[in-house]
């Protein structure tokens, strides 16, 4: 089949502003990848497009962006879930909300600042048992979804609370921390709790949705938010 | 970890106090909309009828009562909140934010004031 693929491009040097680039590519199967054309785009026609991209295999995170409007991994969107007969268009943008350095690759600085504040590691100042530190199968359970978020930075960027403002820790540092405030073994929850209690923490959070549609693990992120805003409210 | 940490308990009430004005505003807003716009119309209501036939009852002064200050609040939070969103620049935050508090103010004393300080006419002397 035929796709032309719009992308939206950007270089700072050279461009006053962003504008859309169009690309034809022929010979594409149904079955492949939006990454698969961004490749072909690279390799075989303009050298200069620029995106991130590592695993290739929707496990690493580096290539949320903005295809046909909603935020994927391109490495998880086929062709066939957006063209149905022999040719068709695909439009790729960068992920809204973070100022673009060039092309598809956006500033995640601020994301990151967000996913440090919530202290997304371990913390627990007991001594350590000889073996190991327990935990039921139920306990664990209590946090599986959030241990499945590989910070694409999908859920943060399609959230309408922090397009408005970019100092909302956002749904991913909230699921980061629903992770450990949860987990029996971690001793922190109050501190983290507390960051999130703030005007910037969850209360910034509108149960719109748009996170736990964008998730590419499928989490139910909205719903993990709810879970922190509950543990707040008993504390 | 040391010290207890400190929670921001005015943005937890603030969320808590939308969840649960929301509720009760529902039968609130929608009982007013009836007897205003639908048993009644507006182009016949006047200030008599209000305060003869209306307010002649203590349940629907609670009524209204309970309507001013659960949507007054509501209302002036949910307007925080769009201010706090959007508004980004300190001073314009302050001047906004303050605006919209001194007018809740105002509405809440008028409104307040009109309730507890009309006086309960005779009408309700011949209750049926
Ligand atoms: S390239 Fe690793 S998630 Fe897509």
């Amino acid at each position: 089949m035929e796709i032309t693929l719009r992308i939206r491009r950007y270089n700072p040097e050279v461009d006053e502003k962003p504008y859309w680039a169009e690309y034809t590519l022929e010979n594409v199967e149904r079955t492949d990848r939006v990454l698969d054309l961004l490749h072909r785009v690279k390799w075989e026609i303009d050298g200069t497009l620029s995106f991130r991209r590592s695993c290739a295999h929707g496990v690493c995170g580096s290539d949320a962006m903005r295809i046909n409007g909603m935020n994927l991994l391109a490495c998880k969107a086929l062709v066939k879930d957006f063209v149905k007969g022999a040719k068709g268009r695909i439009q790729v943008e960068p992920i809204l909300g973070l100022p673009v350095i060039k092309d598809l690759i956006v500033d995640m600085d601020t994301f990151f600042e967000h996913y440090r504040t919530v202290m997304p590691y371990f913390i627990n100042d007991e001594e350590p048992p000889e073996r190991e530190r327990l935990q039921s199968p139920e306990e664990r359970a209590i946090f599986d979804e959030s241990t499945k978020c590989i910070l694409c930075a999908a859920c943060t960027t399609s959230c309408p609370s922090f397009w408005a403002n970019e100092t909302y820790l956002g749904p991913a540092a909230i699921v980061q921390a629903h992770r450990f405030i949860f987990d029996s073994r971690d001793q922190a929850a109050s501190e983290r709790l507390a960051i999130l209690s703030e005007e910037n923490g969850v209360w910034r959070c509108r149960t719109i949705y748009n996170c736990t549609m964008a998730c590419p693990r499928e989490i139910p992120i909205t719903q993990l938010i709810a879970e922190v805003k509950k543990e707040i409210g008993r504390r | 970890m040391t010290g207890t940490p400190s929670y921001n308990r005015f943005e937890t009430l603030a969320w808590r106090y939308m969840r649960l004005s929301g509720v009760l505003i529902i039968p609130l807003v929608f009982g007013h909309l009836a007897i205003v716009h639908l048993i009644n119309s507006v182009a016949t209501i006047d200030y008599q009828w209000v305060v003869e036939t209306r307010w002649a009852y203590l349940g629907w002064r609670l009524y209204d009562a309970f309507l001013l200050w659960f949507a007054g609040l509501h209302g002036f939070n949910g307007l925080r909140t769009v201010i706090n969103d959007y508004v980004h620049n300190r001073t314009a935050n302050r001047v906004l934010n303050y605006g919209a508090a001194l007018f809740l103010i105002l509405v809440l004393a008028l409104g307040s004031i009109a309730l507890i300080g009309t006086p309960i006419p005779e009408a309700l002397a011949n209750l049926p």
